[in-house]
């Protein structure tokens, strides 16, 4: 028998929020390829994802939707193309808390440009509850100077409510109307 | 009392361990009488003074074990008094006076050199540190280069990466709640958890405080609770044939809504703080840190008898605020951190209250429009069919009758959302000015049934 796969990719800066995010929604636990952070994303966090991380939601017995993380560091962006194939949508977690997250949201919308153009993103900012600016209209002001139309939502990725909405209008974006079955 | 001779030394303050509430006070105060003093910093190596709240365990702890390193002057929130060398300790809930003397005292402590001398000491071992780490950076990403790349493929499986250390201490600490370890992982877990023993607890602390504080106007609703708050929200006016005469379904905008709506562009304008000020309540905009403050909670019926009731003749008159006024603010919003909500979701709610599923005479139900942006559904007030609404009006131009037969649902859900949309300056009443996508033709159709089945998961849980 068959297996329908997909796949959705988070992605963003280091200590966004990226593994949490997919170990909020994930049915499995999920796998990392964590390793002691060496670099600047030390100041961050003691380990940061260096090759991927991966999640995975059950709709049957064979049909799943696959989550993957992709390492936050600009030196593994060789793994982005590998990891987008496939994808039906793109998960991008600003943490609001760096000091140029407007400059992060360009880098990932132009690294992913294609992918976003092809399919559907949706951004998710994180810490916005201890950093109260940018916000989120900001955000959005910066997505049209960049001619990009996607969800922006204040996000809290421990939380499955919030992942989980904002791949809801993820989903709901690619195929407005969808009746749920 | 502060001293003036030491007020030219701007404070580089970071936060460590403060929870939100109390970071939305010190946003507001850094961002107002504060503004002169202090001067916020992200991170220890650029700060000159930090602030602790003492109150959570870990805090202490943490500061306890760190303090040698840091050696920069503290300020220590705490509701009872903190008495340690370089330490300066502020009363909760916080005021701007304390505040203020706080900085003076540690203005006078830097003046008097004591934090420098640490500092310039640790120069030496930070540059030694910042090249063996920088030697070890690059041996590792080339290791972990080189590792990747031989890979042939990327495969999901867990038996994929049996050799890669797995579930690190961080993401442990992320989420508690996932506690069937594997022994393996937690034995390989061990050594980075000793190394970033520290940085977890920061983590834990932020987490801990985050999570004592519910997010802004969140309030937990059994259904028969949730279906009144539906019928407050959205009314329950019963659909009308589009040709019909629209009075029965369009209202005039309170008052309270417009007066909220003007005091937000002013505020937005300047970008000060501007106070709402009526008889019974006082709203304050706060656009700095994107808050209003309100005392009625917006959940209660004293703020929908108050959105209803008030009227021009009984004020709703607005101001920048002045620095008294900051003052009893700050003071206020020390007292009462749940009458601080998000500025979006105030308006928003504020919006539904007023409308009770009624359209605007300034909005034509018949007329296409565009929604510009998404509100930010996580932290607003949801009714029932509102991201599909969203999600349609969002990829076609529509008018709002046009929106609720195309998704089947009752026109004041719709007409809720136009409403609300419209408060935030979400809609788009002219199609030409609209930010088009630029997008290029999928190579196959949206899979509609697999969309159907993920988003019956993920609302049913």
């Amino acid at each position: 028998m068959s297996t329908d796969n997909k796949k959705i990719i988070f992605t963003g800066p280091v200590g966004a929020g990226k593994t949490t995010a997919i170990r909020s929604i994930s049915d499995i636990d999920i796998v990392t390829t964590d390793e002691q952070a060496s670099d600047m994303a030390k100041a961050k966090k003691p380990a940061t994802t260096v090759a991927m991380d991966y999640g995975m939601i059950r709709l049957g017995e064979n049909e799943r939707v696959h989550l993957y993380g992709t390492p936050g560091q600009e030196r593994f962006n060789f793994m982005w193309d590998i990891l987008t194939q496939g994808g039906i949508g793109l998960v991008l977690l600003i943490d609001n808390s760096r000091k140029d997250p407007q400059q992060d949201l360009k880098f990932y919308t132009q690294a992913f440009s294609e992918f976003i153009a092809a399919q559907q993103l949706v951004v998710g900012v994180t810490r916005m509850d201890t950093h109260r600016t940018p916000n989120v209209n900001d955000y959005r002001n910066w997505l049209d100077q960049l001619r990009i139309k996607a969800p922006v939502f204040e996000v809290d990725a421990r939380q499955r409510d919030d992942v989980s909405l904002l791949i809801q209008a993820m989903l709901m974006s690619l195929a407005p109307g969808a009746e749920i079955l | 009392m502060i001293d003036k001779s030491n007020q030219n030394i701007t404070l580089r303050v970071c936060l460590e361990d403060v929870g939100t509430h109390n970071k939305a006070v010190l946003d507001f105060f850094f961002a107002k009488l504060g503004q002169h003093t202090f001067s916020r910093v992200d991170t220890q190596e650029e700060a000159n003074v930090l602030i602790i709240d003492y109150d959570y365990p870990p805090a202490r702890h943490r500061y306890e074990e760190e303090y040698q390193q840091w050696n920069k002057p503290t300020i220590v929130l705490s509701i009872s008094p903190v008495e340690l060398e370089g330490v300066v300790w502020l009363s909760k809930p916080l005021t701007s006076r304390a505040l203020l003397d706080a900085a003076g005292d540690v203005q006078s402590e830097l003046v008097a050199g004591s934090s420098d001398k640490p500092e310039s000491r640790k120069a030496p071992a930070d540059a030694a540190e910042a090249q063996a780490l920088h030697q070890r950076a690059k041996a590792e990403e080339t290791a972990q280069r080189e590792a990747l790349l031989q890979r042939p493929e990327i495969k999901p499986a867990a038996a994929a990466v049996p050799n890669i250390p797995l579930v690190p201490a961080l993401t442990e600490s992320v989420d508690q709640s996932v506690e069937d370890k594997k022994p393996a992982e937690q034995s390989e877990q061990s050594e980075q958890s000793e190394q970033s023993e520290q940085s977890e607890q920061s983590e834990q602390s932020e987490q801990s405080t985050a999570a004592a504080a519910p997010p802004i106007a969140q309030v937990v609703l059994t259904d028969e609770e949730l279906e009144a708050r539906w019928q407050q929200l959205c009314g329950t006016q019963q659909d009308i044939d589009p040709k019909a005469d629209l009075s029965e379904i369009q209202a005039e905008d309170g008052f309270f809504l417009s007066s909220l709506k003007d005091a937000v562009r002013l505020a937005r304008q300047c970008q000060q703080g501007v106070l709402l000020n009526f008889p019974d309540t006082r709203i304050y905009v706060l656009p700095e840190i994107h808050r209003v403050f309100c005392a009625i909670p917006t959940h209660s019926p004293e703020f929908i008898d108050f959105i209803k009731s008030c009227s021009a003749a009984d004020g709703g008159k607005m101001h920048i605020l002045s620095t008294k006024e900051i003052h009893e603010l700050n003071d206020m919003i020390a007292q009462q951190t749940s009458a601080l909500y998000d500025l979006e979701s105030f308006v928003w709610t504020s919006s539904l209250l007023s409308a009770e599923g009624k359209l605007s005479r300034a909005l034509d139900p018949s007329k296409p429009v565009d929604l510009r942006h998404w509100p930010s559904l996580t932290r607003l007030e949801r009714f029932p069919h509102v991201m599909p609404v969203a999600a349609l009006w969002s990829a076609d131009s529509l008018s709002a009758f046009d929106v609720a037969r195309s998704l089947n649902i009752p026109q004041r859900y719709v007409f809720s959302f136009y409403n609300a949309a419209s408060a935030l300056g979400l809609i788009e009443q002219d199609s030409d000015k609209l930010i088009k996508k630029q997008s290029t033709s999928r190579t196959t159709e949206a899979p509609r049934g697999l969309f159907s089945r993920l988003l019956k998961r993920l609302i049913g849980g």
